[in-house]
């Protein structure tokens, strides 16, 4: 198969994926997909990369083809061991959910009370209502679990390093060997690691000077900077600071979770 | 150290508690992990009965696979979260592909949606693996590719000469990335 061949391929399985190929396109391509049976391996492996890393999507498999794991697993979640804790978990989420119903049946009739009074007193009522703290949006908001891991085997520079003891949780080590070597040849992936594990080890002016220095990087994906001191802010429930890092994330369109923040800004203003 | 060793001390007590059927401890999870995962359900286009049973599925998916093979997690919390993201996003795409194919949502059993789930998750671990022996560039790039990025994007991102080069380095990626699973005895059974 020449370059050129190849290339094109690449271009028709590209454009079967995303949907941009005209109907004629498309009727050749199918054709040419059932005459060919390693294109066809190779364009199912793709739409499962593509499903699988979209965090928009998600690879669903076809049972029939898995049909003996699927029965092994399906009975396994049958037996009586697992229905038993199955019965059990929904009795305690019962239990939760009971607690936690009679709890804003008793903050609603508290604030029926306070609510009269505040009425007479003059005082604006939304603040009451708005029970939820920055931090609770840090939780819902956070997406550390996200960031992609780029561990390249063999490979020693100090970005390698970093991703090394990130994926591996000894994060006391990479916050020595980045104070050790405070320089600037991390990639943005791992400044982002880094700020990560100065917020969960309590040092959020730390992670604020990494995060600043993942925005002076001047990158198109240094606008992620804003978001994650933004995160930042909401973890130690800084409104005021946190408020200013929405308002410069809102100034452009396509700065990193750009619609997020818009939520978010309409939630917390 | 101490951080990591503390986390990994309270997965184990929570794993335990769910095996053994502590409930004291099942309601401590509730009331510290169900609130966030209830808002995430809520903000993408779930109700609350959605993040409940979200939620057990995940707790379930949890036990069988400790069970399986003693899992040891940094991070409850974050292997749950993703856990309950994942089988969100799995829950709405099933229901797509129903509505796509003949309109109506078919009976199934309970078990069907976690049995389902199990090995879809299998699968995208499979292929997490073998992403994870990409080098730093082509990580960098098929991220960025598979997130829906244009060429464009990609190009001004990472400081590509031409959109030409950065499509060839996505082929190349793509195409390492398939030759690392096919060689991989495991994807012949996975298939």
């Amino acid at each position: 198969m020449n370059s050129n061949h190849n290339d094109n391929m690449q271009k028709m399985i590209d454009g079967y994926l995303n949907g941009s190929l005209s109907l004629e396109q498309k009727a050749v391509f199918e054709k040419q997909i059932n005459t060919d049976q390693a294109l066809k391996e190779e364009l199912l492996i793709y739409k499962a990369l593509q499903e699988s890393f979209n965090e928009n999507d998600w690879h669903t498999l076809d049972k029939n083809s898995n049909i003996e794991d699927f029965k092994s697993i399906k009975n396994r979640f049958k037996t009586k061991e697992y229905q038993d804790i199955s019965k059990n978990i929904k009795s305690v989420e019962s239990l939760y959910c009971n607690k936690n119903k009679k709890k804003s049946n008793s903050i609603f009739y508290k604030l029926g009370i306070a609510a009269t009074i505040i009425l007479f007193l003059a005082i604006g009522l939304p603040f009451i209502f708005n029970t939820n703290s920055l931090n609770d949006y840090y939780n819902d908001y956070q997406n550390w679990d996200t960031i992609p891991s780029l561990i390249e085997k063999g490979s020693q520079n100090e970005s390698q390093k970093i991703e090394e003891l990130y994926t591996s949780k000894d994060y006391n080590s990479l916050i020595k060997l980045y104070e050790a070597n405070n320089t600037n040849n991390y990639n943005n992936y791992s400044l982002i690691k880094i700020g990560h594990i100065y917020i969960e080890l309590g040092f959020t002016e730390k992670a604020i000077e990494v995060f600043d220095k993942l925005i002076a990087t001047k990158k198109l994906s240094s606008s992620k900077g804003y978001w994650y001191k933004l995160l930042v802010y909401l973890k130690i429930e800084d409104k005021e600071k946190a408020i200013e890092q929405l308002n410069i994330i809102l100034q452009d369109k396509n700065n990193y979770k750009y619609e997020e923040a818009k939520e978010l800004s309409n939630k917390i203003k | 150290m101490r951080h990591t060793l503390l986390t990994m001390q309270e997965s184990e007590k929570y794993l335990q508690a769910l095996i053994k059927g502590n409930n004291k401890t099942i309601l401590e999870i509730y009331n510290k992990f169900f609130p966030k995962i209830n808002s995430f359900i809520m903000r993408n286009n779930g109700k609350e009965d959605d993040a409940k049973d979200v939620f057990h599925d995940a707790l379930m998916y949890l036990i069988a696979k400790h069970k399986e093979k003693n899992l040891v997690l940094a991070s409850f919390e974050g292997y749950l979260f993703t856990i309950c993201k994942n089988i969100w996003r799995s829950t709405i795409k099933n229901k797509k592909e129903w509505v796509m194919k003949d309109g109506v949502l078919p009976l199934v059993e309970k078990e069907d949606h976690l049995a389902n789930f199990t090995l879809e998750q299998k699968h995208l671990e499979f292929y997490q693996e073998k992403f994870q022996l990409l080098s730093d560039n082509c990580k960098e790039i098929l991220s960025n590719y598979f997130n829906g990025m244009s060429y464009e994007d990609i190009m001004t991102d990472l400081a590509y000469n031409s959109i030409n080069v950065v499509r060839q380095r996505v082929f190349k990626c793509r195409a390492k990335i398939v030759q690392l699973i096919k060689a991989d005895t495991r994807y012949k059974t996975l298939a």
